[in-house]
């Protein structure tokens, strides 16, 4: 439809593709973590696309970064939680002594 | 001076003829009045003055008077007077002719108003419309000498004149008579239905010609008319020397297109040429975007409101109709109006092009089932902003003022005058929220009459929904790419406000299309949407209302990917048990009745939950019913004909290099004798996805028999994969789906599972 700037998505997969031999150079389940992280530009439209910086790839490497820090943020409060139900645990043992 | 006599009724069609306009005027009591209006139609050319002699010399060979003369004009974009010379054609059946002929010796550019329909031109001239009510005088000699009328476009509450309609159409079939060579013809009037059936062709005509006298109907309403029945209609008649009385207007002939295939939105679409009468309506429910949308009430609104002939407006696309607003509403403030359009796009630095070339915001859904979730939208939003903030190709960056009222990029816009696009739409934004209005009031009093209003306020959502694709569309008279751009960067801050405001009242942003968004908060009632809803009116400038709240709502994963959500996708249940459902199978129309019928069964089914572990309780109810479903398709028990795949054909038969499916179907049919052009639809039957054990991968349904079976493999993935839609998030992907089901898998190789390895984003 005549569009000069290409949309996002079609950026990123533009930039998937001039991975494709350094995705080729990998192991299957590295291949796999790669494509998880391209992934993680692909849930990230909106910033983006707002964003509209000069060279995309800022963006998909920042909606990487963003993606593990999330995962670490969640996996940290999850053994929080886990910590504490553990430490009650341990003082129903001692009391239950 | 001759007597002359007032007619109290509408205008009920009118085109060019040997006396200027030929005008059917209606009374209450049905009867019909052929008048006439001496009209002399004109166009502009912005030329040197020395032209003149020119431009006289070309036309002398014309029959009949042309005046070229000097003329102001103003033109829109610079807001200033041009010197042009106006060319007043004495014949309004002949002005195509005079341009063209034109054409040959100017370029485009120079050309005003010079491809606008005469019959158009007249309305804007006289500020008549379609179907205006009110009192007519008219002459002895049938000439109108002046009229005052009672109502004008703008009401909602007119009346419609009392209209005879006769139906013709091909015996009900489950093919379209484009595929067919014989056709069994019936017509219906007054609650009656007559079959046409003679070996003789005369006869046939003859019988049509009694009904046509019998019944004298208004409006004739075909399927396939435009493109089979009255063509072959008429090619019969001449055939056999006899008149055809289809016209109401017997010297009048009839106004015919050729068919064409086009680009509109990535698709090819074709559309039937035109077949329209004299003196009578003649619409083909099969080649009308309108009549399917918003049925005739829809047709009649919006052919009053953008003086558009009934005919011509039920044929024509929605960007015509709004067009032919603009074009009226500039006809009337004198503005020129370009023949093509002309204004190049500017020069702009890298960097604003990328700011500035960019759609509405999209944030992705977060996969999976949701409970208590609110919808919101954003009403007539791109509408509002260009009405709001007076976007119009000739106010953003003009000349004359100093502003950067357009977020992230910083054009200005107009302080000094209303645009057209604004001023043209306005109308349209007040009527439809009137419209919606009504309808509300009368539904909830138990008034049938809303039916009426709700098509109306549909057939004008069709124009606001596209008013902004033209602001940038190539072809569109006024349309620059700069108001485009500015719309789409309010429309981004409009969104974000609403983001920032949401999660300032501690909702989460769930998943924004453009102008729609879905939030939720635990515990959250509705008047706590209602109240989000209010500050983020207030604060943005757009009507947001609240669509509904959903029990459940699915934003289901992609099909190329399944851990990847798409926009745009989702179904679900609202409190007020109803279901949404968008992009689905269930909602495609390339999706077998078949499939869509068990989708449907289950969604059935998963409305009583009331919550995400309501649906988990459900599951073993669902999973049987897609058993059901899947056990009848695979002991070869489903009926052929839900098992029909539709789909558009993107070229010509012969175009196709790779043996898809569509393209079997399409050489198949040509093989047949049966022609169909790029954006026509294809219907046929898989019965050999491998294309080994059978000559076709796929019959199309003319040369379909019933002993031809259906691939049961083919039909089961599909009908699986629909299944998967609705239950992977609880763990029933296809391949599980099959063990469940007990289907084996086809002999193909297995895809790889797409959660081979934990994803990132699960939590």
């Amino acid at each position: 439809m005549g569009r000069t700037v290409p949309t996002f998505t079609m950026v990123i997969q533009q930039e998937m593709e001039s991975w494709g031999k350094f995705r080729r150079g990998l192991r299957r389940e590295d291949q796999e973590a790669l494509d998880d992280l391209f992934r993680a530009a692909r849930l990230q439209l909106a910033g983006s696309a707002y964003a509209a910086r000069p060279i995309p790839f800022e963006s998909i490497a920042m909606c990487m970064l963003l993606a593990q820090h999330r995962m670490i943020l969640d996996l940290q409060q999850r053994l929080k939680k886990l910590e504490a139900t553990h430490d009650t645990d341990d003082n129903d043992h001692r009391v239950a002594v | 001076m001759t007597p002359t006599t007032t007619i109290t009724g509408w205008l009920f069609d009118l085109y060019p003829s040997q006396r200027g306009m030929t005008l059917w005027l209606m009374d209450r009591e049905g009867r019909k009045y052929c008048c006439h209006d001496p009209f002399t139609p004109s166009f502009f050319l912005h030329v040197p003055e020395t032209e003149k002699e020119r431009i006289a010399a070309i036309l002398r060979p014309f029959p009949f008077r042309i005046d070229v003369e000097r003329a102001l004009q103003r033109e829109i974009y610079s807001d200033e007077e041009w010197n042009v010379l106006r060319v007043t054609v004495h014949d309004t059946m002949h002005v195509k002719g005079v341009v063209r002929r034109l054409a040959k010796h100017f370029p485009y550019f120079v050309f005003f108003n010079s491809d606008i329909m005469p019959q158009q031109l007249y309305l804007y001239h006289t500020g008549l419309f379609p179907l205006a009510y009110g009192e007519y005088a008219v002459g002895a000699d049938g000439r109108i000498t002046g009229w005052h009328l009672q109502e004008s476009a703008d009401d909602m509450d007119y009346g419609i004149p009392p209209l005879t309609t006769m139906t013709l159409k091909n015996r009900p079939d489950i093919v379209s008579p484009k595929y067919r060579r014989t056709y069994q013809l019936e017509v219906a009037y007054d609650g009656h239905t007559y079959a046409l059936e003679n070996e003789r062709p005369a006869e046939i005509v003859a019988a049509l010609n009694r009904h046509l006298h019998r019944c004298d109907p208004d409006i004739i309403m075909t399927e396939y008319g435009d493109a089979v029945l009255l063509p072959m209609l008429t090619r019969l008649a001449a055939h056999e020397g006899l008149p055809l009385d289809l016209n109401r207007d017997p010297a009048a002939g009839y106004i015919t297109t050729n068919e064409s295939s086009y680009f509109a939105y990535g698709k090819i679409v074709h559309k039937d040429g035109a077949f329209e009468l004299a003196g009578r309506w003649h619409l083909d429910t099969e080649n009308s975007f309108m009549m399917g949308e918003a049925s005739l009430d829809g047709v009649l609104e919006i052919a009053r409101l953008t003086q558009l002939p009934v005919q011509h407006q039920s044929r024509s696309t929605i960007g015509s109709a709004l067009s032919s607003m603009q074009l009226s509403w500039a006809y009337r403030h004198g503005y020129l109006i370009p023949a093509k359009k002309r204004e190049p796009e500017e020069f702009k630095s890298a960097s604003t092009l990328l700011l500035a070339d960019r759609g509405g915001l999209i944030f992705q859904p977060v996969m999976g089932y949701h409970e208590h979730i609110a919808e919101m939208d954003f009403v007539s939003m791109y509408p509002t902003i260009m009405v709001e903030h007076n976007v119009s190709p000739e106010t953003v960056n003009c000349r004359c003022c100093r502003n950067t009222a357009v977020p992230e990029i910083g054009y200005t816009i107009c302080e000094r005058r209303e645009g057209i696009v604004p001023a043209t739409l306005r109308p349209v934004v007040r009527k439809r929220a009137g419209y919606k209005k009504l309808k509300k009031s009368l539904k909830k009093a138990g008034d049938q009459r809303w039916v009426v209003y709700d098509r109306r306020q549909n057939a004008l959502k069709w124009m606001l929904v596209t008013c902004f694709g033209y602001l940038g569309y190539k072809n569109a008279r006024f349309g620059r790419i700069e108001a485009h751009e500015s719309v789409n960067a309010f429309s981004r801050e409009a969104i974000l406000r609403a983001k920032e405001i949401a999660e300032a009242q501690g909702f989460s942003f769930l998943h924004a299309i453009v102008d729609c968004m879905w939030v939720t908060r635990k515990g959250a009632t509705e008047a706590d949407y209602e109240a989000l809803a209010a500050a983020v009116r207030n604060d943005v400038g757009i009507d947001i209302s609240l669509e509904g709240t959903y029990t459940w709502l699915l934003f289901p994963a992609s099909k190329m990917d399944p851990n990847i959500p798409t926009a745009n996708r989702y179904v679900g249940w609202y409190e007020s048990n109803e279901i949404k459902i968008r992009g689905i199978e269930i909602r495609r129309r390339d999706t077998p009745v078949f499939v869509k019928r068990m989708q449907g069964e289950m969604l059935k089914i998963m409305g009583e939950a009331r919550n995400v572990a309501g649906l988990q309780g459900l599951l073993p109810a669902v999973l049987a019913k897609a058993g059901e479903f899947v056990a009848e398709l695979r002991g070869g028990k489903a009926d052929p004909l839900e098992l029909v795949i539709r789909r558009h054909l993107t070229r010509e038969a012969e175009e196709y290099t790779t043996n898809t499916v569509n393209a079997t179907a399409a050489k198949a049919l040509e093989e047949a004798g049966i022609h169909l052009q790029p954006g026509e639809a294809v219907e046929y039957i898989i019965v050999d996805m491998s294309g080994k054990k059978k000559p076709m991968k796929a019959l199309p349904l003319p040369l379909y028999a019933f002993d031809e079976g259906y691939d049961i493999e083919a039909y089961t993935t599909m009908a699986l994969q629909a299944v998967a839609t609705l239950l992977s998030p609880f763990g029933y992907d296809v391949p599980r789906l099959r063990e469940v089901l007990g289907c084996s898998p086809p002999p193909r190789q297995r895809a790889r599972p797409a959660t081979a390895q934990g994803s990132l984003f699960d939590p």
